[in-house]
Order: C-alpha cells, then sequence, then structure tokens
C-alpha cells in the first residue's frame, strides 16, 4: 500500500575519491570512486546497480564544478557522470547491488550491520 | 474537477483537451515569436538532465513545492484520452507551425542510465525538453541499449536536425507503449497551462511520481479523471490486471475468489482496462465514485 510519506533528509557527500549518502535512519552507502567507471557516454558501460535496485536509490549526473565564479549553466560537465544513492533512506539491505557491482565499489552501513563485497 | 480543470479547464472540456492549451502563442502572446524568450525556454538537454538528477532538487520538499506552484503539473490519463491528446496536439501543431518528436524520458536516464524513447514533446521550438528529439526511432526499436549508431544520431542531433512525428507513429508508439505496461502522463514543465509533453512511464523511473509519492508534493502528478470498476460477472480471475496496475490498487482474494480493486489506491491510468480480455473492467469517471471523488 502506498502512502504519501517524506523520507528523511539525506546527506551527500561527495568528494574526489567517493560519494557518500548518510540517511538519518542508519543506513549510509558509499560509492568508492576510483573503481566505479560509471561513463553516460560508454554504451558498454556497467549500470548494474542502478538496474538491479528493487527501490532505486541509486541516480546519476553529470559532476559538477565547485567554481563559483564560472556562470551557473557552464558548471555541468555533461561528460563526466557519477552515480549517487540519492534516496539512502529507502535502502533496505538486500545488498543486491553490493554483489553485483563488478569492481566492488559498494559499501553500504545498514544500521549494525556492514555490507560489503 | 481536479486542480487543473478549475484553473485552466472550461466547462465542458477538461484541461488538457482544450486546444488553445497546446498553443504557444495562445498562452503566452507577448513572448511569442521573440527569439530571446524562446532561447530562455530552450534549456538544453544537459541541462534538464542536470536537474532532474541533482539531489537537492528531487529530495528537498520546498523546493519542489516552489516549482510547482510556478507551474510544474501533470496528470495521468488513459489510453483512449491520450490518443484524443495526440490529435489535439497535433492540430495545434499545424496551426502553430511547430513539430511534434518523440523524445528519451530524462528520468530514466538519470534513475537507470538508459535512454528510453517513450515521450513526446509537443510545440517542438518551445519545448524544453526535448532538444535531443526524434521523430523517428532508432532502428526500430524504443530503447537505446547498445548504442552502435547513437554517435551519429547525437551528431545529427547537434547540427539541429529535427525529424517531426507523425500523427500516425504517434497512434502506433501509443499502442507499443501500452502492451509495455507504461502508464501516461499529460505534463507541463514549468508553463501551466501549456501542456508540453506525453510521458509513459513506470513507477521506478518517474521523477514525479517520486516527487509525489516519496517527497509528499501532491501537485506534480494528479490522479487521473476515471477511475477504474471490476464487474465481477463477467470477470474470470486471469490474474492480467493484477499484474499490470503499478499502484497496488487491485488484489485478489482467494478465499471469496473475488478481484478487489480499492478507488481510493486507483490512479486512472486505465492499463488494467486494457489488459482484461473480458472487458471485465470498466472506467468510471471519478465523481461518479463518492469515496474516490475528492482524491486527486
Amino acid at each position: 500500500m502506498y502512502q504519501s510519506s517524506k523520507s528523511e533528509f539525506v546527506e551527500i557527500i561527495l568528494d574526489d575519491n567517493s560519494s557518500k549518502g548518510i540517511g538519518h535512519n542508519g543506513i549510509e552507502i558509499t560509492i568508492d570512486r576510483n573503481r566505479c567507471n560509471y561513463s553516460q557516454y560508454d554504451p558498454t558501460g556497467c549500470k548494474k546497480c542502478l538496474q538491479i535496485c528493487p527501490v532505486g536509490v541509486f541516480n546519476t549526473r553529470p559532476i559538477e564544478k565547485r567554481d563559483f565564479s564560472i556562470p551557473p549553466k557552464d558548471r555541468v560537465d555533461p561528460t563526466q557522470w557519477i552515480i549517487l544513492a540519492t534516496w539512502t533512506d529507502w535502502c533496505n539491505g538486500c545488498r543486491a547491488c553490493v554483489d553485483t557491482c563488478p569492481k566492488g565499489a559498494i559499501t553500504i552501513q545498514f544500521g549494525d550491520k556492514r555490507l560489503a563485497p | 474537477m481536479c486542480q487543473w480543470c478549475q484553473e485552466h479547464g472550461d466547462r465542458d472540456h477538461k484541461w488538457y483537451e482544450r486546444v488553445e492549451n497546446y498553443m504557444f502563442t495562445k498562452i503566452f502572446p507577448d513572448e511569442a515569436g521573440q527569439e530571446k524568450a524562446k532561447n530562455e525556454m530552450r534549456a538544453t538537454f544537459s541541462q534538464t538532465e542536470w536537474r532532474y538528477s541533482d539531489p537537492e532538487f528531487i529530495r528537498n520538499e520546498e523546493f519542489l513545492r516552489d516549482r510547482s506552484s510556478s507551474g510544474f503539473g501533470s496528470q495521468i490519463i488513459t489510453r483512449e484520452e491520450m490518443l484524443r491528446v495526440v490529435r489535439l496536439a497535433d492540430e495545434a501543431a499545424k496551426r502553430e507551425d511547430s513539430i511534434m518528436v518523440v523524445g528519451h524520458c530524462p528520468c530514466r536516464l538519470v534513475l537507470e542510465g538508459v535512454r528510453d524513447y517513450v515521450c513526446i514533446g509537443f510545440g517542438m521550438p518551445v519545448t524544453m525538453s526535448m532538444e535531443v528529439g526524434y521523430g523517428r526511432l532508432p532502428r526500430g526499436g524504443l530503447t537505446e541499449h547498445g548504442g552502435a549508431d547513437w554517435a551519429q544520431l547525437r551528431k545529427d542531433l547537434r547540427k539541429g536536425v529535427k525529424v517531426p512525428l507523425k500523427l500516425e507513429e504517434a497512434e502506433q508508439l501509443i499502442d507499443e507503449w501500452e502492451q509495455r505496461g507504461l502508464w501516461h502522463i499529460v505534463m507541463s514543465r514549468g508553463r501551466l497551462p501549456l501542456i508540453e509533453a506525453i510521458c509513459n512511464c513506470e513507477r521506478r523511473y518517474c521523477t514525479y511520481w517520486m516527487n509525489r509519492f516519496r517527497s509528499g508534493v501532491d501537485e506534480y502528478v494528479l490522479k487521473g479523471h476515471f477511475v477504474a470498476r471490476v464487474d465481477p460477472t463477467t470477470c474470470v480471475r486471469c490474474g492480467e490486471c493484477v499484474a499490470k496496475c503499478q499502484f497496488g490498487a487491485i488484489h485478489y482474494s482467494a478465499t471469496s475468489d473475488n478481484v478487489d480493486i480499492d478507488a481510493t489506491l486507483c490512479m486512472g491510468c486505465g492499463l488494467c482496462h486494457a489488459a482484461c480480455p473480458n472487458d471485465a473492467i470498466d472506467m468510471v469517471p471519478r465523481e461518479e465514485i463518492p469515496i474516490a471523488r475528492n482524491l486527486w
């Protein structure tokens, strides 16, 4: 049954090495950017986590440059994409993404449990 | 009457049944013909993708409310209504000298990483999202999985090639989408009541759906004008409708051997009606069902 439910705010911490979604319900999803080689413009590119997740936790986006002297519309580089765990708090801990990632880039802190490849 | 009909419809027509609502020149007469205004409206496709994929954007309820009050809105429609919508849009396009195109779904691109040609954009010169629009489908397929000739496609599109979608093609496509089990929404992307696109979507990939059911901003996608009702005397309990419903509105009760449709959960997409082999499911106007009358 569907109910209109507001999900908690998720903090997303993005640096050069990883993107980390921190839900307020004790779930943390970390994606190692050095291992994940996702690229939107590579047609054979791996998007297994996007497709396998039953609740649709992940999404992709182009990287934004953090240089604020650049006008906003030019800050996006459409050739450079990353995967983020946007809906972190909807994760149900099935570890499908952890198991399916060929590079072992995804790590989930699911409450007390740690789901790692 | 739904919110959009009250604001943008008239006594006899729903908001998406008025041909004026498809015509940019009627709704924004001051801006029409001004190149600057058009260019401002035509955010490039990568900018659209960007906005849809921004966690700050799709997770922030206040921001979403702000945007929905600035003219974002959509509504679920049935297949029959959608055919009518396409016909109206075609008529408006002829009057206005614009074109219809089929483009890929930006939500699906950012949530699934797949370019899936399931959206029809209207009034092409002023439509925001459909810069990458094509009247023809790449290699006769709806989904671009391999992408072998996609590079060439992109080159063509950068040159500004746009191939208009014919009405007959649009009707064919709608049938295909219906068979795939996608529900349809008619939408405006920031300039209500101008209707800019039809989307065919699944629950999983629809950003508007998430705005409503994950972030709680109902105005992004309203329920349709119809509610499904099952006739138990002709129903054979084959289970086709249960398999099609993406909203959890249909249940099969093994004890009483009955199929129940919960009118409060029904979004009115009409997929069960189309899937039923015995025509046991009717689409009834929402006003006739008291419990669902005011649920939009």
